[in-house]
């Protein structure tokens, strides 16, 4: 991976000094008549105190295959996730982290069981309720960025405002999570210009732009050489700590579960650990070590 | 999806993917320019023999040609002409769709004419000479004839009365009607002059109509062959006026069998698609006066046919139908069978430019295929941030009725440039033909709209499948590069 050429700044400070600002810009009260549709409401969205249960899953399933051969990615899985938990899902290769996060960010809708994302059931939602709740209330981070090569960093960031029914302009907004994470001076520079952890911080100001309430991140560190994977999670510790952030990553990288309040472990598509992370804060303890995620966490 | 944003991904696309895009909508706009070139190309021929050689939007009915004496029958007094009555004609314009009904009548009774040197340049001698008689309001309308009121019986406000032509101002003459007599021609000796026995009325002269067909066939056939110059429709236009004498009663080939021959004045006033094709056609009353007076009064009440003005040819048939049960048929069924094989034709035509289409449309089709599979982790990306699959499908439709609409309007412009070098080409080229056009395309705002319509639809159904499978990518699958 080639090394970021952003300025060595520690991350931290950084954010110290400019999240209030960007909180304040990003504060549901400061654009009124701003609807937060999907049923999450206004909990848990742009820096207010989180609220209430964020995502909560009931004997998730993911099978893939046919009869024959049949795998299960997923296994019964149950689990709840409070407003302003940061939680790092952990787990060997396949043991299903990332269809976890596809299955609880309505990206995938192939399961059996019960997913209900704000208190509302995935499965009951209609394909344009659900895309307006992706659209506002929740961000994404993938390890591969996925950022559009023949758009500008800018634009890049500003994607999900196009499909914003009111298609608000956020150019503003894009352009002060671009100050705050360094790439302000690169806003009209193409994403094949940039470093790799740059890439993902234009990913993470994507993710941010709508204010999500949710936090959605598959491995936003595997493309990362070390310095930036721990500038990347020392970000993402911070905008849990600045705006209350709920926070739901799924990694190898156990520096990560160092930053989060919670760590959910997986093995085999059930969870195999679901404890306290070492800064615990708001995490609730579940049950910890008990096989095929049986026991419901976090409630 | 705002349209704005929905408008944003179409120009970054158009930007992009320009290449794939620009061949899929040369495929649209080259079908799109041979249909619209072999349409408007049919519109104009239509335009030019349904309009001037075979108009369709009338059906002349006649009597059965079997039971018409003919000329040699009236000069023997052999039998009456056949006719249409005043009551036929009144149920002819009872018909639905039936917007006029115009009685014409046939000289009923030899004539000739000579003259022509105000025109020609020499006279041209005598010549047998038919005609008919229409009633002057047919011709409102038609665009032929600026001022339709100089078409009209002369007597209807008649002149001084008078012996011959002596006694008239000039250019007027003297009409005797109903009686032997002077008329035209009197001052230069002929039959009938001074006879000075009967009063006529001094009359301006006959005004009569010409046809295009005649004025086409003399150009093109008889002024060549008789090294005379051709006169063109224009030029008899500007020769409104041109008067020359026609003697009734008396022909080449016999006498009437009534009436004592006699000469008038009659004056050029206009060219007129509803003008006989070889003749001369005069005011109806005139026709109608001077056939009691030389082939008897049935022949000034029994017309020789009617013309019959429908709104629409969709009425065509159900005219033709009621006529049939009158005992009248179409005159000419010329123009009907013109227009079928033009419709033919243009249906052929537009055939193969439909086939282009289609080829061009499983091009579109195969573009978008390839687009979306490319594409498929930008789709799934714009679902993972808030893109609902109908955002998705709206995108990939936008973006193809932009190619279509684009290639459409481009091969609307690119029939416009071929058509205006085959006009080009046909005025160079092609040696002159009666009414040979000054273009052969006729261009109508509708063409133009619905070609660019054409090229959207066409696009839009090439596209409509790949459009649905880019809105059924799985966002999951196609994040994690499945």
């Amino acid at each position: 991976m080639p090394s970021d050429p952003a300025p060595a700044r520690a991350v931290g400070e950084h954010v110290e000094a400019r999240v209030p600002e960007v909180l304040d810009a990003a504060s549901p009260r400061a654009r009124p008549g701003r609807r937060r549709e999907g049923g999450g409401g206004e909990k848990g969205g742009g820096g207010a105190a989180p609220s209430g249960t964020v995502v909560r899953t009931e004997g998730l399933r993911r099978s893939y295959g046919d009869a024959r051969a049949v795998r299960h990615a997923l296994d019964g899985v149950t689990l709840t996730i409070e407003a302003g938990e940061l939680v790092a899902v952990l787990g060997p290769s396949g043991s299903g982290k990332s269809t976890l996060l596809g299955v609880v960010g309505g990206l995938d809708r192939g399961y059996e069981g019960r997913v209900e994302l704000f208190d509302r059931n995935l499965a009951k939602m209609r394909d344009r309720e659900l895309s307006r709740l992706r659209c506002r209330q929740i961000g994404f981070v993938f390890q591969a960025f996925h950022l559009l090569g023949h758009l500008s960093v800018l634009d890049n960031v500003l994607a999900p405002a196009l499909f914003d029914p009111e298609w608000p302009d956020l150019r503003r907004r894009a352009m002060e999570l671009l100050d705050r994470l360094g790439l302000a001076d690169r806003a009209e520079d193409a994403p094949g210009q940039l470093s790799g952890g740059q890439r993902q911080r234009v990913a993470i100001a994507r993710a941010l732009l709508q204010r999500p309430a949710l936090l959605l991140c598959d491995e936003p560190t595997g493309n990362l050489d070390t310095e930036m994977a721990a500038r990347t999670i020392a970000l993402f510790s911070e905008l849990h700590a600045e705006e209350g952030l709920t926070v739901l990553a799924v990694t190898h990288e156990e520096r990560l579960a160092e930053v989060a309040t919670r760590v959910i472990r997986l093995r085999d598509g059930r969870v195999e650990h679901d404890g306290r992370g070492k800064q615990g804060g708001r995490g609730k303890q579940g049950g910890q070590g008990k096989q095929g995620g049986q026991v419901e966490v976090g409630s | 999806m705002r349209i704005g944003a929905l408008l944003t991904l179409v120009r970054r696309d158009l930007g992009r993917t320009r290449g794939a895009l620009a061949t899929s909508g040369f495929g649209i706009a080259a079908g799109t320019a041979t249909m619209i070139f072999f349409l408007a190309l049919g519109l104009g021929v239509r335009t030019v023999v349904l309009g001037r050689v075979f108009p369709i939007d009338q059906i002349e009915l006649e009597p059965p040609k079997a039971q018409d004496p003919g000329l040699l029958g009236m000069l023997l007094g052999g039998g009456e002409p056949p006719g249409v009555d005043a009551e036929q004609v009144q149920r002819l314009a009872a018909l639905p769709g039936v917007t006029g009904v115009y009685p014409k009548l046939k000289l009923a009774f030899p004539s000739s004419a000579r003259g022509g040197k105000e025109l020609l340049g020499r006279e041209v001698g005598t010549s047998e000479l038919i005609g008919d008689g229409i009633a002057p309001s047919l011709l409102e309308g038609d665009g032929d004839l600026k001022d339709t009121s100089v078409f009209a019986d002369p007597m209807a406000r008649p002149g001084p009365a008078c012996v011959n032509d002596a006694g008239c101002a000039v250019p007027q003459y003297c009409e005797m009607t109903g009686g032997a007599g002077a008329g035209a021609g009197a001052e230069t000796g002929e039959a009938g002059a001074g006879a000075g026995t009967t009063t006529g009325r001094c009359s301006e002269p006959v005004p009569v109509l010409v046809s295009h067909y005649l004025v086409e066939i003399f150009d093109k056939s008889l002024a060549p062959a008789h090294n005379l110059p051709p006169v063109g429709a224009t030029m008899v236009q500007r020769a409104q006026g041109v008067t020359f004498d026609m003697r009734l009663g008396d022909s080449l080939l016999g006498k009437a069998r009534s009436g004592t021959p006699r000469s008038v004045r009659v004056k050029l006033v206009g060219v007129s698609r509803r003008a006989i094709d070889l003749g001369l056609t005069f005011p109806l009353e005139v026709v109608r006066r001077w056939n009691a007076e030389f082939a008897g009064a049935r022949s000034a009440t029994r017309y020789s046919s009617v013309i019959v003005q429908v709104g629409s040819g969709i009425d065509t048939s159900a005219v033709i139908t009621a006529g049939a049960s009158m005992g009248l048929s179409p005159r000419d069924t010329r123009a009907r069978d013109v227009s079928v094989l033009i419709n033919g034709i243009m249906a052929l035509l537009s055939l193969v430019a439909g086939v282009i289409l289609v080829v061009s449309a499983s091009n579109i089709a195969y573009t978008f295929r390839v687009l979306v599979t490319e594409r498929r982790a930008e789709i799934a990306l714009y679902r993972a941030v808030g893109a609902t699959a109908l955002d998705v499908r709206s995108w990939m439709m936008a973006l193809s009725l932009t190619v279509g609409v684009l290639g459409g309007a481009a091969g609307v412009v690119a029939a416009r440039v071929a058509a205006f070098f085959a006009d080009w080409a046909a005025a160079h080229r092609l040696p002159d033909f009666p009414f040979k056009p000054s273009t052969f395309f006729d261009f109508p705002w509708w063409l133009a709209l619905g070609g660019v319509a054409f090229g959207a639809v066409f696009a839009a159904v090439g596209a409509w499948g790949p459009a649905g499978r880019a809105a059924r990518v799985e966002p999951a699958s196609a994040l994690a590069g499945g």
